[in-house]
């Protein structure tokens, strides 16, 4: 009997430990009714938007859209709805269903005081009222839109456009309630020239039809920054059941080959934190001018053709991009000043999906790449006019969002999780992610939300301690930040060391070496030639590498490395960045037209900012870089041509 | 000789100083013929143009402090010949008689710039012609002039097209009388489907016109179709290229549409509007144009508070008032007013004002000689003055009691002439002195306001002050009839915004006086 009932509580023990773990259930919507959005006029808790029918008429001729945004509404006894615009043309506002609309009254007011919101648009609705149509037309201030001539393609035969909308875009191309809180789901009819294909984030055509005119839909409910929209000459190779690539012709097979492990990533990813919830995943390469590496466009990533390196060096980008599908897309930032719950969850999903698919040195060598960027932008915003931005909760309240785009909301946030896995246990913390996902999906969350998840389902469930504060609401970085060592990383740093000290570490080496020679009994006195080379490395330790070197190291030496590596030349866009800033820094000025053919061609902020900041430290090499900036700048997108006028008029 | 004369009798003109705007007469002197207009020129002198004669011809009076020092009679002459006055300006530092003439079917516009001796200085010049070949066509010229009186606007229309859609042109002319834009273009309407309203040329020299869009062709001739109202479109012309602006009211109607425009090329368009079906007013619609940016910017029906829709009514009258409207699913309703004014401030918001004007007509017949007498009763009743804010809703409504009845003239000394200085709003009318206490403060005995009266112990002219933010109201007496000894007409007096200078005319037995209130001083 004894044995019976030792037997039953063990079968009782083991049962209890192979489950997972219980989570707390709980309203999570409850937050959502505290949440202000300082970058929205939206009246959204009075009177939201649920669905939004678009449609649209791209004019490539005089670079307009036409359209006519239909949202239908949940009203809680509005007597005003108010949506975001900026320098659009209203036309006219109604209210009822297609066919049966009646013109209302509507208010186009203020611009802020520095432009960054726009101006609200009030229309008077009754209490009833469930639709809303506003008839409107874009200018030439939509920031948000890209109109690139033939030249600025691969093709250099037809014209191209697209959307970026994060952080506070949309706005300039569609009137809506423009703010991540509020999730809606849409659908469009899009007119474009009918010898081009557009592309949108929600289900998209596979090849051009002879109308030109494509229908979308995006049933699942998204935030409006994620709304998109591309056309182009753009062709389409599906990778797997449901992943694929869109680019220009030219670019495709060059696609095809550098994204063919994007069905492996996308089975990585799934397993470590449930399911692809968005059903189909495509890339879509974009012209050069695109100012970032990757926009998380639902079922539509846009990437920047830089990532294209020829080697795979630079998925990590995609890596990145598809993580999103779950934080950001899935649970998403209720307000801007939250940011880091986009990017500081993406940035540790994407260092965990390196790390299944090519393992821990590699996704720690990504980790502590990211890390040292972290470490330098710190010192900056650390001695600037906001060290409080240092902070992974951030106040931007009168301020333009996309002052919140720092390592800080990516890196500082990734680490901030990393040291709650290491805390915790990567099985638990993991579970808990799984949890997260699981409960927020397609909604949004603040870091009071957030905190509140992890007390009450992560940290007093395993009795554990964590000073999260210091991380959210503190400046800097936290004592308790987990370190990571990569000897792989040590070794670029002690070559560049070398280097830096005169050492020819990149010249033949010749050595002899006492080897077994086929048909020979004895060992043989062989001549071995060592020389360092490129491919030895990957990008990332030459990264390490050119960042190790003396920031004042001789030009002489700087001539001798790019004789040896051709860094200046080298077609990956990482190493050519961090190579140009070097030599700037160092005052080497041999090497401007290379700098002046790589930021005239490539618009990616991430690149042209540190490569302009390092140019207008001194006097001379400004008035260079404004002249470079002025032949180059119709060619960038708003985002990055802001960010870099903004260097000039400080 | 010119100058010291006038100077002695300026030594004797009357300086009226009122509690806030220096107000300068000129002496009473017998008039020339019949006033038309008054052209303002610059620092206190203005021109008049007048109808005088016995076989009645143009003429033209130069006025220098109020004083008439030249008159000369306009000659209708162009190198062709015999031409129509049309009308004329003082524009860009000249002042200028616009003629036009009919040749082999073609009507032209010609310029005529007079000299300091206000006769002919040099040839006319042709500015505008087109061609209409129809029997009986007559030169259909409007000329029109930006508020900043740096651009005007030479507009024709040509009639008759009526089964298709009429064919308008225009001609921009700047300060130098140098066309800076000019076109010909056919309005997308039938024009027995619509109507223009009113041309307007912004301060920026861009050219505006307001059509009303009819739901069916526009047949009646003596009485008006409420209903027939569908919507309004406002056109920014720029070199034959069309800008549109429509907005459709579906089921109510427009009255009354003014557009005024700001430095900062804003422009403000309204209206009264009411149920298509009826003759009532409900509130005032308002259109705000961004026009650097060619957007709309609001949009607006705005009603009527209570205070306004009460007109005089008792509380218990309104409800009833109200009630019986709510029961046919209506909104409340005012009758008989008419939009007189709109003003666009620096801010974007404007200013403006109705009045209750209407005509009483009775007929007394009498049966024994069969003779019936007509009598035409006016009247000029109450103000109301309002500020339609940047949000598109009264910012403030205001009542001004006011009554002007007057048998068979038309109301010569009715009405009221108003004006802005970005601080206040006035207006200036005719008024009772017995609603005046005997500090010239307004004092309504027992709610009534007297009836303005005209004879020389009870007249008195009024000012009425709203301040713009708060729509405060302050109302005195500007000067009596016994200071003055003359009857202001405000219909004739004469808003010179650009000097901020409100140019006054008073009558008195066969004599008339000129006057200058102005506005530019106060702060």
């Amino acid at each position: 009997m004894r044995h019976i009932l030792f037997l039953l509580l063990l079968i009782i023990a083991l049962s209890s430990c192979s489950t997972r773990a219980k989570f707390i259930e709980h309203d999570v919507n409850a937050s959502n009714d505290t949440i202000v959005d300082h970058h929205s006029y939206a009246n959204f808790k009075a009177i939201k938007t649920v669905h939004l029918e678009l449609e649209l008429d791209v004019n490539f001729e005089n670079q307009t859209i036409y359209g006519v945004a239909r949202h239908e509404m949940v009203n809680n006894n509005a007597s005003v709805a108010i949506f975001d615009t900026r320098n659009l043309l209203i036309q006219k506002v109604t209210t009822g269903q297609k066919f049966h609309e009646k013109e209302v009254d509507f208010v186009i007011g203020q611009m802020d005081k520095d432009s960054i919101l726009g101006q609200p648009l009030t229309v008077t609705v009754d209490p009833k009222t469930t639709q809303v149509n506003i008839y409107y037309q874009t200018t030439k201030g939509a920031e948000a839109l890209d109109w690139l001539d033939t030249l600025s393609t691969s093709s250099k035969k037809t014209p191209f456009l697209y959307t970026q909308g994060q952080a506070i875009l949309t706005r300039t191309w569609i009137p809506l309630q423009d703010s991540p809180s509020n999730r809606f789901t849409y659908n469009a009819t899009v007119k474009v020239p009918k010898d081009l294909l557009a592309l949108m984030s929600a289900t998209n055509p596979k090849e051009k039809n002879t109308t030109g005119i494509y229908e979308f839909e995006m049933d699942q409910p998204i935030p409006s920054y994620l709304i998109s929209l591309a056309v182009g000459d753009i062709a389409y190779h599906p990778l797997s059941t449901n992943t694929g690539v869109y680019a220009e012709k030219e670019l495709l097979s060059a696609c095809v080959y550098e994204f063919e492990e994007l069905p492996k990533m996308m089975t990585a990813a799934s397993s470590l934190y449930g399911s692809y919830q968005w059903k189909q995943y495509d890339l879509l390469v974009l012209p050069y001018s695109f100012p970032f590496g990757g926009m998380e466009n639902p079922r539509l990533t846009f990437v920047n053709p830089t990532i294209l390196a020829g080697d795979r060096s630079l998925v990590s980008v995609i890596a990145h991009e598809l993580a999103h599908s779950w934080s950001g897309n899935l649970v998403t930032n209720s307000t801007w000043d939250d940011f880091w719950l986009n990017e500081g969850f993406t940035v540790y999903f994407e260092q965990r999906i390196m790390e299944a698919l090519y393992g821990k040195e590699v996704a720690d060598i990504l980790a502590q790449i990211e890390f040292q960027e972290l470490q330098a932008e710190l010192k900056e915003i650390l001695k600037g006019k906001h060290p409080e931005d240092s902070q992974l909760h951030l106040n931007l309240k009168n301020r333009n969002p996309d002052d919140g785009m720092t390592s800080i909301a990516y890196v500082k946030g990734a680490f901030f999780l990393k040291t709650l896995e290491n805390k915790v246990g990567r099985k638990v913390f993991d579970q808990f992610l799984n949890h997260y996902f699981k409960v927020f999906q397609f909604k949004t969350v603040n870091s009071t939300t957030f905190i509140d998840e992890i007390e009450r389902n992560l940290l007093a469930p395993n009795r554990l301690v964590f000073d999260y504060d210091e991380w959210i609401y503190q400046n800097g970085l936290p004592k308790n930040c987990v370190s990571i060592n990569s000897p792989r990383l040590m070794n670029m740093q002690s070559l560049a060391k070398r280097c830096s000290s005169g050492e020819n570490i990149f010249d033949q080496v010749i050595s002899y070496e006492w080897k077994k020679v086929k048909n020979r009994a004895k060992k043989q006195r062989v001549k071995v030639i060592n020389q360092l080379k490129r491919e030895d490395f990957i990008v990332q330790e030459w990264q390490t590498f050119i960042r190790a070197l003396d920031q004042d190291i001789a030009i002489e030496r700087l001539r001798y490395l790019d004789q040896k590596m051709n860094f200046s030349a080298w077609g990956n866009s990482e190493v050519m960045a961090e190579w140009f800033v070097l030599n700037i820094n160092c005052g080497n000025r041999e090497i401007r037209p290379e700098i002046e053919k790589f930021i005239s061609k490539v618009g990616r902020r991430k690149f042209l900012l540190p490569i302009y900041k390092a140019l207008i430290k001194n006097p001379e090499d400004k008035v260079w870089a404004k002249k470079v900036f002025d032949k180059s700048k119709a060619y960038y997108h708003a985002v990055s041509r802001n960010s870099i006028a903004e260097l000039f008029n400080d | 000789m010119k100058v010291i004369i006038s100077a002695v009798l300026f030594m004797l003109s009357l300086p009226l100083f009122c509690q806030e705007f220096p107000v300068q007469w000129g002496p009473p002197i017998k008039s020339s013929g019949y006033l038309i207009d008054i052209l303002p020129k610059e620092n206190s002198s203005f021109y008049t143009l007048r109808w005088s004669g016995l076989l009645g011809n143009y003429r033209i009076n130069e006025h220098y402090n109020m004083i008439e020092v030249n008159q000369e009679r306009i000659k209708p002459v162009i190198e062709s010949g015999i031409a129509t006055i049309e009308s004329t300006l003082y524009h860009g530092g000249k002042l200028i008689v616009f003629l036009s003439d009919k040749a082999n079917g073609t009507m032209a516009l010609y310029s005529q710039e007079l000299g300091e001796d206000l006769l002919p200085s040099g040839p006319s010049v042709l500015l505008a012609e087109y061609v209409n070949a129809n029997l009986g066509a007559k030169p259909n010229f409007n000329i029109i002039s930006s508020a900043n009186r740096r651009y005007i606007g030479v507009v024709w229309q040509i009639p008759g097209r009526k089964e298709v859609s009429d064919l308008y042109g225009y001609v921009i002319l700047d300060s130098a009388l140098t066309t800076t834009q000019k076109g010909e273009y056919t309005l997308p309407f039938s024009g027995n489907m619509s109507t223009i309203n009113e041309d307007h040329i912004s301060n920026t020299g861009d050219y505006y016109l307001i059509l009303t869009e009819h739901k069916e062709s526009n047949t009646r001739f003596l009485n008006k179709a409420y209903e027939n109202f569908k919507a309004i479109h406002i056109y920014k012309i720029h070199n034959s290229d069309l800008k549109e602006f429509s907005v459709d009211v579906d089921d109510k109607r427009i009255d009354d549409i003014f557009i005024s425009s700001n430095d900062s090329n804003i422009i403000s368009l309204s209206g009264l509007y009411g149920n298509g079906n009826y003759q009532g007013l409900e509130g005032v619609f308002s259109i705000r144009i961004d026009a650097n940016k060619d957007s709309m910017t609001a949009r607006g029906l705005i009603p009527f508070g209570k205070d306004i829709l009460k007109d005089n009514m008792t509380d218990r009258q309104f409800d009833r008032f109200e009630r019986r409207f709510q029961n046919n699913g209506q909104s409340p309703q005012i009758y008989d007013y008419k939009l007189r004014t709109i003003f666009t401030l620096d801010d974007g918001s404007s200013i403006g004002s109705l009045e209750k004007y209407f005509i009483q007509t009775r007929t007394n017949y009498d049966s024994r000689t069969g003779i019936s007498n007509t009598t035409n009763t006016y009247y000029y009743n109450d103000i109301i003055a309002f500020r339609i804010g940047l949000d598109g809703k009264f910012v403030w409504e205001t009542r001004i009691a006011k009554q002007q009845v007057s048998v068979n003239d038309g109301g010569p000394y009715s009405s009221y002439q108003s004006f802005t200085n970005g601080k206040d709003l006035h207006f200036i009318f005719n008024d009772n002195q017995r609603n005046y206490d005997e500090l010239g403060e307004f004092s309504q005995f027992d709610g009534q306001v007297y009836s303005y009266n005209l004879s020389r112990r009870n007249n008195a002219v009024a000012i009425c002050s709203i301040n713009i933010e708060t729509g405060k109201l302050e109302r005195k007496t500007l000067f009596s009839r016994k200071e003055l000894s003359s009857i202001v007409i405000p219909k004739m007096m004469k808003l010179n915004q650009k000097d901020k200078e409100l140019l006054l005319y008073a009558i008195t037995r066969g004599k008339e006086r000129f006057g200058i209130l102005s506005f530019k001083n106060k702060n």
